[in-house]
């Protein structure tokens, strides 16, 4: 330290640390700043243990989840958090056991019970709304899950390219379409011509996703429109109030998602 | 600022910000080597395969006790590739004070822009305000045979006239500097507060 700093440091009292915006915690930054990332970072292993949950065991769904729990261990060895390499080792050593079974049922259900009892504990113990999100993903399948599907089909993405997108927290379709194709090579390593081709892919993709939840919403609508017809006619005030308003709100909402 | 009372330790963190490739990380591992042994702690480096930062670098170095406290200092980089948006804001999070890694390439003028504006939405979405947010820029890069020049830089960056320094990270140039204008800063900022009482 050099004899400025030292000496701004003799100058300080303790009081003047203690503002009202410290908080006192036995938590190190480093594991603050971990356990923050492992919450945001979940939903990855979720995204791929809702696929092997619900059947989709190949072998790019498990090197997805098997990368995605690497992640979560490089943090969690990182902040020297024993409790969280404890979570992490338990799914770690059940998923190499079901990778050395070559899909034999005994072990597949082995694991698939271990899974689906660790998710939610998992998430307890990050804290927040994990655990909701957890069990959340687990029963329903991710919107951006059938990207990756739709990206192996360009010629030059294999399993392994995937992986590494994956690998690189690209495992939301709103995150590759907005990505810079030149850092998106650089990060991944995928060719540059083959980066744009990625970035256009996934930004066609969502805006199918979009015109098929227009079409979806649209025909709801119309349907919605039909009970409320009926509703009309009711004696019964406030049912006829709150569907209305459940009605313009619809259409406010229709007129967003055609508006982007 | 992080107070452990059972471990008598004030924790203050400073987060190395900047476009990808700008030489943060580079900043941290020659601050980590050249930190007395004693005082640092290990250096936590967490790459893609590619080498990129995917998470954060960090190394904590204790600068000295206060009032019976220790004060530590925990050096944060952010990874500079502009969709980690969110592990940016998580690591930016409570920080203390920050140091703005510009990358003197001409080519990368607009990443230096583009990564400024994000660092000032970031500690907006906190509410921290970026006007009085400690904040020291480093010219890094300044060997580049085209490298943009400090005064260029500090008209397109720092036109309010913040700390700033020349660097060259690889070399080691200028990072010690750069990292005793931000601690200093720090140490200013709360010297100024308004002090209250003791836990």
């Amino acid at each position: 330290m050099s004899g400025q700093l030292a000496s701004i440091l003799d100058g300080l009292s303790l009081e003047q640390f203690l503002d009202e915006g410290a908080n006192d915690t036995e938590q190190s930054a480093l594991s603050a700043v971990s356990m923050d990332i492992a919450k945001d970072l979940v939903e990855v292993v979720a995204l791929c243990g809702s696929q092997l949950l619900s059947g989709r065991d190949e072998k790019r769904v498990v090197d997805q989840f098997q990368e995605g729990l690497t992640s979560l261990m490089r943090l969690a060895k990182a902040s020297e958090d024993e409790e969280h390499i404890a979570h992490l080792d338990r799914l770690q050593e059940g998923l190499a056991e079901y990778r050395k079974s070559a899909g034999r049922s005994g072990p597949r259900h082995t694991f698939l019970n271990l899974l689906r009892d660790w998710l939610p504990e998992y998430g307890r113990f990050l804290g927040g709304d994990s655990e909701e999100r957890l069990v959340e993903m687990v029963e329903f399948d991710s919107d951006s899950a059938p990207l990756f599907v739709e990206l192996s089909n360009l010629r030059g993405v294999g399993p392994r390219r995937l992986r590494r997108l994956h690998g690189a927290g690209f495992y939301q379709a709103a995150l590759l379409s907005e990505a810079n194709p030149e850092e998106l090579a650089a990060v991944t390593g995928l060719p540059i011509k083959l980066s744009h081709q990625v970035v256009e892919q996934s930004k066609e993709w969502l805006e199918v996703q979009r015109r098929k939840a227009i079409v979806d919403m649209k025909r709801r609508l119309q349907e919605f429109q039909e009970a409320v017809a009926l509703v009309r006619g009711s004696s019964q005030s406030e049912l006829q109030g709150a569907a209305e308003d459940a009605l313009l709100s619809m259409k406010k909402l229709l007129q967003d998602m055609e508006a982007v | 600022m992080r107070v452990n009372n059972k471990k008598r330790e004030i924790g203050l963190k400073v987060v190395y910000y900047g476009p990808g490739l700008s030489g943060k990380t580079t900043n941290l591992k020659r601050l980590h080597r050249t930190a007395p042994e004693d005082n640092r702690g290990e250096l936590v480096v967490l790459d893609t395969e590619t080498e990129r930062t995917l998470f954060f670098d960090y190394f904590p170095l204790t600068l000295g006790t206060v009032g019976g406290f220790r004060i530590k200092l925990d050096f944060f980089t952010v990874p500079g590739q502009s969709f980690y948006r969110r592990t940016r804001s998580l690591v930016l999070q409570g920080a203390d004070g920050a140091v703005f890694v510009a990358d003197s390439d001409p080519r990368r003028e607009e990443a230096n822009l583009v990564s400024l504006q994000d660092l000032k939405s970031t500690l907006a979405l906190s509410k921290v305000d970026f006007d009085t947010f400690p904040l020291v820029f480093q010219w890094n890069k300044q060997d580049l045979p085209k490298a943009l020049k400090p005064s260029i830089l500090q008209r397109l960056l720092n036109p309010k006239g913040r700390p700033a320094l020349s660097a060259i990270a690889a070399t080691g140039d200028g990072v010690l500097e750069t990292q005793e204008a931000i601690v200093g800063l720090v140490l200013n900022t709360i010297r100024q507060r308004p002090a209250r009482k003791a836990m």
